[in-house]
This record gives structure tokens, C-alpha cells and sequence, in this order.
């Protein structure tokens, strides 16, 4: 294990401390251990972000060898948009862009799960975004009409139908 | 009594634009063009612009003390504004955590209003930007805590006989089961000054925004009753007392000529006690708001109303003048 305040050396000291239920647990080197003040160690405040930051720790429910390197592959994924990588979010629990959460659309699921026991959104949807998805749905329900209408060879119908999508495809770009 | 307890109700709304990184990965060039984009948005006729970047300070740490603006606003190196509704009194944080936070805080037990006024200006906001949202996780934001509804509903109550009974510590202790946090007046890390708790969701993913509120709402109700159970039980066993208790506040507050800041609350917090349960002469305390007065006598408020720079001493003395100009 090493050291959580220089991460080079190996930690020799670990030091572990339970408020009000949380347990803490902090592992330095000897080096850092003496530079570090005992009070300052003993004094370190959990913030919500600390705990936060705890949760989105991937590494804790690993066991196989496996999942050990998926964690890792997952730490160098990158976001092009805002290049923040998973390390960065796991060490600041803050996201980038609106990008990040198609980067990290993988990993996310399980801290959403933890943090509010579920995945999807069941809330207010922006008007012109929710226009487009009721139109995206009725572009659907005209595919499928015109699917059909060509397989009963009613091709007039069917002319319609295709002019009608892609009046609507135009309309519905965001 | 329920509508005594609740001081206030408060709803907050985060909101991304989808071209921008969030502020944590905005460079200031960006930030500044959104304050500008949603300048245009805002009439000066309907909103009071206020920019914090060459405001004083004293008149940023005023608008924290009144809730308008978070203390976080006031650490970021970005170009940021506050845009505040003339008629609602809703506030408009602009590159905070989050690009857009909305915040309508409402006096009394009155969420349904508060969200009202909230979703308003989001909905106008909304017809101008183009959002970060995702169909599967809703409105994106900076923290994956808020993601979702991006909504923070939380009400202010005030659990004096909670607090003296040591009651409240179990009760936050099964509120954080729950999903539901608990906070003191001045949000994160701030102890309840005044017996004042700030009850909010923690979930915002999953939950529609009604949905938040009723159960936000029936947690509320459940430590109201106790609350009350508490004054019930204390004013048919022990009511001289009580009423003893709080006319001692009552005559500290209107005669000591240096009052702290945690003096000052708990005595108010008394008083309040008192004016709820109607157990002090309405002669003396009429139609004085004390969570008004509290918020009146923080220190930055405190100076401010004082138009300069004072010593600890002389910010009690000041203090204690602005207490009786209220109470006598």
C-alpha cells in the first residue's frame, strides 16, 4: 500500500479513526508521518466530499485479478471534450462536461446506484428537448407504418409516409 | 403549530448549457460569455443584477448571511453573477458549481410555491439555452450527487425541544437512512445556531420532483409531531418553567448592552419558543419576525447596518442596539 500523502513510498503508519460510525483510515510512509504534524493527523475533517470521493472508489469491491485491471483500464479513460480522465473525477468527485457522462457511461451506473439507488431519471424534462423526444417516438410509429405499407405494396401510401419523416426529421434537430 | 416551525421553504435547481464544461473546467473567456448570454436573458426591468466579482466584500458575505448567495460563490476565481427576481425574490447563481442555480426560498411552509417560482425562471431559461441533459439521467451537473432533477428541496424548522433533549441525534441519525440530510442554519458543516435545521433530499436520480417533495414532506411532518409532543408534554408538566425560561430571554435581549452571536440565538430561539406557543405577552413581541432579527444580527449584517469596520466589542454592542430596536 502506498502512501496516501506522497503516493511513492510504502506506508508504514496507518492510522484509523471512527466518528460517529465513519471509520477513516489514513496510511503514510515514516517520512511523511514525521513531517506531518500528530495533531494534523488526528484533526484531518471527513468532508462530504471525502466521503464522496470513498464512494466512487471502484477498487474496494474488487477481488479477481480481472476486475483489477478493468479498474485500471477505467482510470486512464479520458474525456475528449474536457479532458478529464477517471482518475481526475475519482480524486475531485466533480465531472467536466456534459460529455464526461457518455465517457464515463459505464462506471457512473454504479455510483449513481449507490448514491441514489437508481439509474434513471424520472423528473422534468426541457421543453425543447422533450419536443424531440415526443417526435423522435412519432417518427418511430411513422417507420413502422411505412415498413408496413411496403410490404402490402401500397406504394402511394407508402411516398406519403416518407415525404411525412422527413418533414418531421427536420424539424427535429436540436 | 406546524406552520410556526417551518421557518422557510427553499427549492434549488441546478443547470448546466450543454456547449460549455462545467465550471470546474470553464476558462474564464467561457464563463464571462455566459454571464453575458444570460444578461440578455434577464430584463433589468424584472431583475436586479449583481456582480461579485466587484462587489465589496462585506456586501458578498451580506448576501451569504441572507441566503442569497452560497459561500462557494465566493471562493471561485471565474467570472460569476447573481441575478435576482424583483417579484419572487428567486436568486440566479451563474457559475457557481453548477453554470445556473436557481434558488426561490419561500417564508413559511410553503414548497409548492417555492418550486413554482424556481421551475418559472427554469423554464424561461430553457426556451433561450440548450441544456445538459440526458434522457436516462436527467439534468447533468458538476456532482453526480445532483444529477437528475438537479432539484434540492429543504425546509428550515426550528426544534428547540428536540435540541434541549437531546433528541435531535437520533433523529438525524434516522434521517440520514432515509436519503434525507440535515443540516444547520448556514448549510454544510455549520452547527444549528438557533435550534434552526435545514431538512433537504439527498436523492435527485430516480424521483420525480413531486415525488421529492412529498417525501421530503412527510419526514417534516414526523419530527414536527415530535417537536410538538416535546412542547405538549413540557407546557402540561412544567409550564411556569417554560414561561420563566423565556422571559429571562426576553429581558436579556431588550436590556444587555453587549450580546454575542451565540447568545444572541439562543435567547432568540427562546423567544420564538415563546411567541409559537404563545406563552409570552403579545404586547411585547408583536409581529416581530425573529428569524428575520436572526438573520439581521449575523456579523457581516451587523456591520453592514453599522456603514463601517467594527471590533468584536463593538459589533456586540451594535448588535445588541439592533436587537432592541426590534423587540422594544
Amino acid at each position: 500500500m502506498l502512501c496516501d500523502r506522497c503516493n511513492e513510498n510504502e506506508a508504514s503508519i496507518h492510522i484509523k479513526k471512527t466518528i460517529k460510525g465513519k471509520s477513516t483510515e489514513i496510511h503514510l510512509c515514516e517520512q511523511c508521518a514525521k513531517e506531518t504534524k500528530e495533531n494534523e493527523i488526528i484533526n484531518i475533517p471527513i468532508s462530504f466530499q471525502d466521503f464522496l470521493v470513498g464512494l466512487m472508489d471502484l477498487t474496494v469491491k474488487e477481488t479477481t485479478f480481472e476486475e483489477q485491471k478493468e479498474s485500471q483500464k477505467a482510470k486512464i479513460i479520458k474525456c475528449e471534450k474536457c479532458e478529464m480522465t477517471y482518475a481526475d473525477f475519482k480524486a475531485s468527485g466533480k465531472l467536466g462536461c456534459a460529455q464526461c457522462y457518455q465517457t464515463f457511461n459505464k462506471q457512473l451506473p454504479i455510483v449513481f446506484n449507490k448514491l441514489h439507488g437508481h439509474t434513471k431519471h424520472n423528473g422534468k424534462v426541457p421543453t425543447k428537448i422533450g419536443e424531440n423526444i415526443i417526435k423522435e417516438k412519432g417518427i418511430n410509429d411513422l417507420r413502422q407504418d411505412l415498413e408496413k405499407a411496403i410490404i402490402e405494396e401500397e406504394f402511394e401510401r407508402a411516398a406519403y409516409l416518407r415525404d411525412k419523416i422527413k418533414e418531421m426529421q427536420k424539424g427535429a434537430k436540436i | 403549530m406546524r406552520k410556526d416551525i417551518i421557518v422557510s421553504s427553499r427549492i434549488r435547481l441546478a443547470r448546466n448549457i450543454a456547449k460549455h464544461p462545467f465550471p470546474n473546467r470553464l476558462k474564464n473567456e467561457e464563463a464571462e460569455q455566459i454571464v453575458k448570454d444570460i444578461k440578455k436573458i434577464f430584463s433589468e426591468k424584472k431583475y436586479t443584477y449583481i456582480d461579485i466579482k466587484t462587489n465589496t466584500r462585506l456586501d458578498n458575505l451580506v448576501l451569504v448571511e441572507n441566503h442569497i448567495i452560497s459561500t462557494e460563490m465566493l471562493k471561485s476565481e471565474l467570472d460569476r453573477a447573481v441575478f435576482l427576481e424583483k417579484s419572487t425574490q428567486a436568486s440566479i447563481m451563474i457559475n457557481e458549481e453548477d453554470h445556473v442555480r436557481i434558488q426561490s426560498i419561500v417564508k413559511g411552509d410553503n414548497m409548492e410555491m417555492a418550486y413554482k417560482y424556481a421551475s418559472s425562471v427554469d423554464d424561461k431559461l430553457d426556451k433561450k439555452l440548450t441544456y445538459a441533459f440526458n434522457k436516462d439521467y436527467g439534468y447533468l451537473t458538476a456532482c453526480p450527487t445532483n444529477v437528475g432533477t438537479a432539484m434540492r428541496a429543504s425546509f428550515m424548522i426550528h426544534l428547540p425541544m428536540l435540541e434541549v433533549t437531546n433528541q435531535i441525534k437520533n433523529a438525524i441519525s434516522f434521517l440520514g437512512k432515509l436519503g434525507i440530510a440535515v443540516r444547520g442554519m448556514y448549510g454544510e458543516g455549520t452547527e444549528a445556531k438557533g435550534s434552526l435545521y435545514q431538512i433537504s433530499n439527498q436523492i435527485t436520480l430516480g424521483q420525480s420532483e413531486v415525488e421529492i417533495i412529498e417525501r421530503l414532506d412527510d419526514v417534516v411532518a414526523q419530527i414536527i409531531n415530535q417537536e410538538i409532543k416535546i412542547r405538549n408534554k413540557l407546557y402540561s408538566e412544567q409550564k411556569i418553567k417554560l414561561v420563566d425560561e423565556i422571559y429571562r430571554a426576553y429581558g436579556i435581549l431588550t436590556n444587555a448592552k453587549l450580546m454575542t452571536i451565540k447568545e444572541a440565538m439562543l435567547l432568540l430561539s427562546y423567544v420564538k419558543l415563546g411567541i409559537d406557543m404563545k406563552l409570552i405577552d403579545k404586547l411585547f413581541v408583536d409581529r416581530v419576525d425573529i428569524f428575520d432579527l436572526m438573520i439581521k444580527i449575523q456579523k457581516s449584517n451587523v456591520e453592514k447596518q453599522a456603514e463601517k469596520k467594527l471590533q468584536t466589542t463593538e459589533k456586540d454592542e451594535e448588535r445588541a442596539k439592533i436587537i432592541q430596536s426590534k423587540l422594544l
